[in-house]
C-alpha cells in the first residue's frame, strides 16, 4: 500500500502519493498528446506549394552580400533565359477574363492572353496586338480588324476571326455573368467573320472607346474549344489564351502556377523582344496577411510582391537588394461623390466650400506616407485627355470655404456649428470601414473646423452599397480604373443613378449626359479629347465630387528582377522580365 | 439500439430543414444586394465598367435574385436534395467543392482544439479534485476561469505575440503543417478547457465520495487504479455530453481563430461569403456545419451506451 504522504482531506483516507499522481498525470498527458497528434496527422495538413527557388537565374536577393549597386534603368546587361519568379499576390476569384471584375486578376490576364490592340507606353497610341491593322467606319458603328496569322491558343487550336466572334458573343450571353467585359463592349451588336483573318465588329451606335477598351485584358480572345469544353463555370479554372504564359495549375487558396508558352512567337507592339518569354515559370503564392506578404519579400520566399506597405516604401527604396515601383493607375481616382439631391449638399456653394475646406495634400500624405498623389479632378493624371486645369480650381482655402458658407446663409452658431433657419449644417458621410474610413476621419476633422457637423458612418461594403442606392448619404465614395475617359460616363451619367448606382451624385444632369454621350460617339480623337476636357471642367465647376488620391500599385521586388515594364493598369508585363544570375 | 439510431436520424431531418429555413431568412433580411457587391469596387479592385441597366437586371436574373423569396427557397431545396448546393456568386466554383476544400482544415483545427481541451481539462480537473481546497485547486480554477472569460481573439493575439513574434517557436499564420496548427488549436483548446476543467473536477469530487470508491480502496487497490479505472470512468458521462456540445462552440470559434491566424477553413469561407453576400456559399456552409454538429451529438449520445452498461437504447 502506498504511503499516504498527502493527507489534506479527511474525506479521502488513502490519499494519493506523489508518485502515483505523477504517473497518473503522465498517463493522461501521453494519451492526450497521442490523440492530438493523430487528429492533426489524420486531417489534411495542407500542401504548401514547394518553394520554387529560382534556377539558372540565381537566388533571390537576401543571400547576396549587397555588393554592387543595382539599377533598373537601361544598361542592365543581357537578358538570361530561365528561372522562376515567386509572386506574392491576392487570389483572383476567377481566371476567366470575360467574367472577371477584379483588377488583380486583370493584371494576370495580360500575361496569359493577348489583346487585339495594345496601348503604347505613352498611353495614347494604339499598337498592333493580335490585330495588325484596323479601321473604324466613319460613323463609328463598325470596326474592321485584320488579324495576325500563325497564332495559336495554348491548347493548339488556331486563333482566327471565329475566335474573336465567339469571345464577344459569349461575353454578351447572360449565362456567363460577365461583370466588366460586357460593359466594355458598349452597344455591341454582332461580329462578322469576313474571312479567317478578318473580323468586323458592329455596334448599334457610334462607339469611340472601343479601341481603348480592346487594349484591356477583359476583352482578350479566348479559345472557343476550351470555353465550350469547360463551360461557363469551368473556364475560369482552366483559362486558355494566346499569351506568352500558360496556365498550369491552381491550388485553391494556396498557389497558382503559370509556365512559359514555348510556341509564343507573336509579340505585341508593346513587347521588347521576340520569341518565347525569358522566364520558365511564375508561381503565385496567395498570402492574405499584408505583414506576412512583406515578410515573404524580405525573407526571399517571394521574388516580387504586390502590396508593399506604404510605411515601408522609403526603407525598401534605400535597400540595394530591392526595388520599389509605384505605377499609377489611369481612370477615375478615388473620389467622394456629393449627393446633390439631398440638403445641404444640394447647394452648389456648400459643395464648393467642402472642397476648399479640406487640405487634401495633408490627408493623402498622412495616409500614404508620400507614396500616392493627391487627385484634383474626376480623372487621374495618367489618363488620356486628363485636363491639368483642374489642378488649380480648388486649392486648400479655409477662408474661401467660410466665405462661401456665409454667402449660402450658414452662419456660425454659438456651438461652433453653422446654422440656417434654426437648422444645423449636418453632413452624412457614409464610407467603407477600411482605409477609406481613416480618410473619412481626417476629412471630418477639416469639415468640423469649417463649422459642419459630420455624421461619419464607417460600414462594411455591402451595407454602404445599400445606403448609397437609397440616397442616404451627403458624401459617398467610389473608384473605377480604366484606360479610357469613358469611365466618366459610368460615374456621372444620369442613367447610372438607379440600377448599378455608380453615379452617386444622385442628381440627373441632362446637359452633362449629352456631353458624355457625344464624347462616346466622337470618332475624331482630337475633338474627343476636347470633349472630355470640357466634361472634367463641368464636373469640377459643379463640385460634384471631392477628389481624394490617385491609385498606384505598390510593387516590391528583388533587385535581380530586370526588364520590368508596366501594363496600362499598373500590372507587370512578365514577357520581358528576366532574372539576373 | 438500431431502432434508436433510426429514430434519431429521422429526427435530424426536420432539424436540418429548420436550420436551412432560418439561415435563408436571416441572410435575406440583412441589407445588401449580392449583384451590387459583385459589380462594385469592394476590396479595392474595380469591377463593372459602364454596365447597362439591362445587363445589371440580367445579372440579378441569372443569380435568381428577382424571383419571390419562397420560390428561391424552394429552388434551393430541390437542388440541395439532389446534391447540388449551387455555385458561388463570387467565383462560380461549386459550393460543394468550396466546402470540401475548406472543411478538412476546420475539422483538423476543431479536433486538435478539442484534444487540447480534453487534455488540459482532464489533467487540471483531476488534479484539482484530488487536491481540493489547496493552492493546486485554486490555480487550476484560475486557469479555468481565464479560459471561460477570455475572448478567443485576445488569447490568440497574446499567444502570437509571445510564441510567434517573441520566441519565434511557431509561425503566426498559415494552414500548412503541424507547426501552424499548434497556436490556433491551443487558443481554441484553452477556452474550451475552461468548461471541461470545472466539470471534471465536480464530477470527480462526487464520484470519489461514492461507496464503490471506498470499497476499491479498502480492497487494497493502488490509488492510481482507483482514480483512473473506477472513479474517472464514471465521471466521464456528463463530461462527454459537454464535450459534444463544446464541439459546436469550437466549430463556431473556428470562425474567429481562422481569421486571427489567417488559416483556411469553413470559418474564413463563411466570413468572406457574408461580407460579399454570397448567398449559396453562406447557405451551404451553415447547412454543412449543422449536419456535422447533429451527427457529432448523435455519436456522443451513442457513446453513453458504451461507457455505461446500465444505459440501453430501444
Amino acid at each position: 500500500m502506498d504511503t499516504g504522504e498527502f493527507r489534506s482531506d479527511p474525506a479521502r483516507p488513502g490519499g494519493v502519493s506523489r508518485r502515483a499522481l505523477v504517473r497518473g498525470a503522465a498517463g493522461v498527458v501521453l494519451a492526450g498528446v497521442a490523440s492530438s497528434l493523430l487528429s492533426a496527422c489524420g486531417g489534411t495538413t495542407g500542401q504548401g506549394a514547394p518553394t520554387a527557388a529560382a534556377s539558372g537565374g540565381g537566388t533571390p536577393a537576401s543571400g547576396s552580400t549587397g555588393s554592387g549597386g543595382t539599377s533598373t534603368t537601361a544598361g542592365q546587361g543581357n537578358p538570361v533565359s530561365g528561372g522562376t519568379i515567386v509572386l506574392g499576390y491576392d487570389e483572383p476569384p476567377t481566371m476567366d477574363p470575360r467574367v472577371s471584375g477584379a483588377t488583380i486578376a486583370w493584371r494576370l490576364f495580360y500575361n496569359l492572353f493577348d489583346q487585339l490592340v495594345v496601348l503604347g507606353a505613352n498611353g495614347g497610341d494604339f499598337l498592333p496586338g493580335l490585330a495588325t491593322k484596323w479601321e473604324a467606319a466613319p460613323d463609328g458603328k463598325s470596326y474592321q480588324f485584320t488579324l495576325r496569322t500563325g497564332v495559336k491558343f495554348h491548347d493548339g487550336t488556331d486563333f482566327n476571326a471565329d475566335a474573336v466572334k465567339y469571345t464577344f458573343d459569349s461575353i454578351m450571353d447572360p449565362a456567363l455573368k460577365s461583370l466588366t467585359a460586357i460593359g466594355y463592349l458598349g452597344p455591341y451588336q454582332s461580329t462578322d467573320v469576313v474571312d479567317p483573318s478578318t473580323a468586323r465588329v458592329n455596334f448599334t451606335a457610334a462607339y469611340a472607346p472601343f479601341l481603348a477598351n480592346l487594349s484591356h485584358s477583359v476583352l482578350s480572345p479566348v479559345s472557343p474549344t476550351a470555353a465550350k469544353k469547360y463551360g461557363v463555370n469551368g473556364f475560369g479554372q482552366n483559362p486558355v489564351g494566346t499569351g506568352p504564359f500558360m496556365f498550369k495549375e491552381w491550388q485553391q487558396k494556396i498557389s497558382m502556377t503559370l509556365v512559359k508558352n514555348p510556341d509564343y512567337n507573336w509579340p505585341t507592339g508593346v513587347y521588347q523582344h521576340k520569341g518565347p518569354a525569358y522566364l520558365d515559370q511564375i508561381t503565385l503564392k496567395f498570402i492574405v496577411d499584408p505583414t506576412v506578404r512583406m515578410g515573404s519579400l524580405t525573407s526571399g520566399e517571394a521574388t516580387i510582391i504586390d502590396g508593399v506597405l506604404p510605411q515601408d516604401v522609403k526603407q525598401l527604396k534605400t535597400d540595394a537588394r530591392y526595388q520599389v515601383m509605384l505605377p499609377s493607375v489611369p481612370g477615375s481616382p478615388q473620389v467622394l461623390p456629393m449627393n446633390a439631391a439631398k440638403p445641404p449638399t444640394d447647394d452648389l456653394k456648400v459643395r464648393q466650400a467642402i472642397i476648399y475646406a479640406i487640405d487634401m495634400n495633408t490627408v493623402v500624405n498622412t495616409l500614404w506616407f508620400g507614396s500616392r498623389k493627391t487627385a484634383k479632378g474626376p480623372l487621374s493624371s495618367p489618363t488620356w485627355s486628363y485636363d491639368p486645369k483642374v489642378e488649380t480650381m480648388y486649392p486648400y482655402d479655409a477662408n474661401k470655404a467660410a466665405q462661401l458658407l456665409d454667402e449660402a446663409g450658414w452662419k456660425k452658431g454659438s456651438s461652433g456649428v453653422r446654422e440656417k433657419n434654426g437648422q444645423q449644417l449636418e453632413i452624412v458621410y457614409i464610407t467603407t470601414n477600411d482605409i477609406q474610413g481613416k480618410a473619412g476621419e481626417l476629412v471630418q476633422s477639416y469639415l468640423t473646423d469649417a463649422g459642419m457637423k459630420v455624421n461619419l458612418q464607417e460600414l462594411e461594403y455591402a451595407a454602404t452599397a445599400a445606403d448609397y442606392l437609397a440616397g442616404k448619404h451627403n458624401i459617398a465614395r467610389i473608384y473605377f480604373s480604366h484606360v479610357d475617359p469613358v469611365v466618366l460616363t459610368t460615374l456621372y451619367h444620369s442613367r447610372n443613378i438607379q440600377g448599378t448606382n455608380f453615379n452617386r451624385t444622385m442628381l440627373p444632369r441632362p446637359d452633362l449626359d449629352k456631353m458624355l454621350d457625344d464624347a462616346t460617339a466622337e470618332m475624331d480623337r482630337t475633338k474627343r479629347q476636347q470633349d472630355y476636357v470640357a466634361i472634367q471642367e463641368y464636373i469640377m465647376n459643379n463640385a460634384e465630387v471631392i477628389p481624394l488620391w490617385e491609385e498606384t500599385v505598390f510593387w516590391g521586388a528583388s533587385a535581380k528582377v530586370k526588364g520590368i515594364h508596366f501594363q496600362p493598369l499598373g500590372g507587370i508585363w512578365f514577357y520581358d522580365v528576366w532574372l539576373q544570375p | 439500439m438500431w431502432r434508436y439510431i433510426e429514430r434519431r436520424v429521422l429526427v435530424t431531418i426536420p432539424v436540418l430543414i429548420g436550420v436551412s429555413l432560418l439561415a435563408f431568412s436571416i441572410i435575406h433580411l440583412i441589407p445588401g444586394d449580392p449583384a451590387r457587391v459583385l459589380l462594385g469596387d469592394m476590396g479595392g479592385g474595380s469591377a463593372a465598367g459602364d454596365m447597362s441597366q439591362q445587363a445589371y437586371l440580367n445579372l440579378r436574373h441569372q443569380l435568381g435574385l428577382d424571383k419571390p423569396l419562397v420560390v428561391q427557397y424552394a429552388d434551393y431545396v430541390v437542388n440541395a436534395v439532389q446534391g447540388n448546393l449551387g455555385h458561388s456568386y463570387q467565383t462560380n466554383r461549386s459550393v460543394s467543392s468550396l466546402i470540401l476544400t475548406a472543411a478538412p482544415y476546420t475539422i483538423e483545427l476543431t479536433v486538435a482544439g478539442l484534444g487540447f481541451a480534453i487534455l488540459l481539462g482532464f489533467v487540471l480537473g483531476v488534479i484539482a479534485s484530488l487536491y481540493r481546497n489547496t493552492w493546486v485547486d485554486s490555480l487550476a480554477m484560475l486557469f479555468s476561469l481565464i479560459g471561460l472569460a477570455m475572448p478567443s481573439f485576445w488569447l490568440g493575439f497574446i499567444l502570437i505575440e509571445i510564441f510567434a513574434f517573441g520566441l519565434g517557436w511557431f509561425p503566426a499564420t498559415g494552414s500548412n503543417g503541424i507547426k501552424t496548427l499548434i497556436l490556433p488549436a491551443a487558443t481554441l483548446g484553452f477556452i474550451a478547457a475552461g468548461t471541461v476543467t470545472r466539470l471534471v473536477r465536480s464530477t470527480m469530487l462526487e464520484v470519489l465520495q461514492q461507496e464503490y470508491v471506498v470499497t476499491a480502496r479498502s480492497k487494497g487497490l493502488r490509488e492510481r487504479t482507483v482514480v483512473v479505472r473506477h472513479a474517472l470512468r464514471n465521471a466521464l458521462i456528463p463530461v462527454v455530453t459537454i464535450v459534444g456540445l463544446q464541439f459546436g462552440s469550437l466549430l463556431a470559434g473556428a470562425v474567429i481563430i481562422e481569421t486571427v491566424f489567417a488559416r483556411q477553413g469553413l470559418g474564413r469561407l463563411i466570413v468572406d461569403a457574408v461580407l460579399s453576400r454570397d448567398y449559396p456559399v453562406i447557405q451551404g456552409t451553415i447547412f454543412v456545419a449543422a449536419v456535422i454538429y447533429v451527427f457529432v451529438n448523435l455519436f456522443v449520445d451513442l457513446s453513453y451506451a458504451w461507457l455505461d452498461p446500465r444505459i440501453k437504447y430501444e
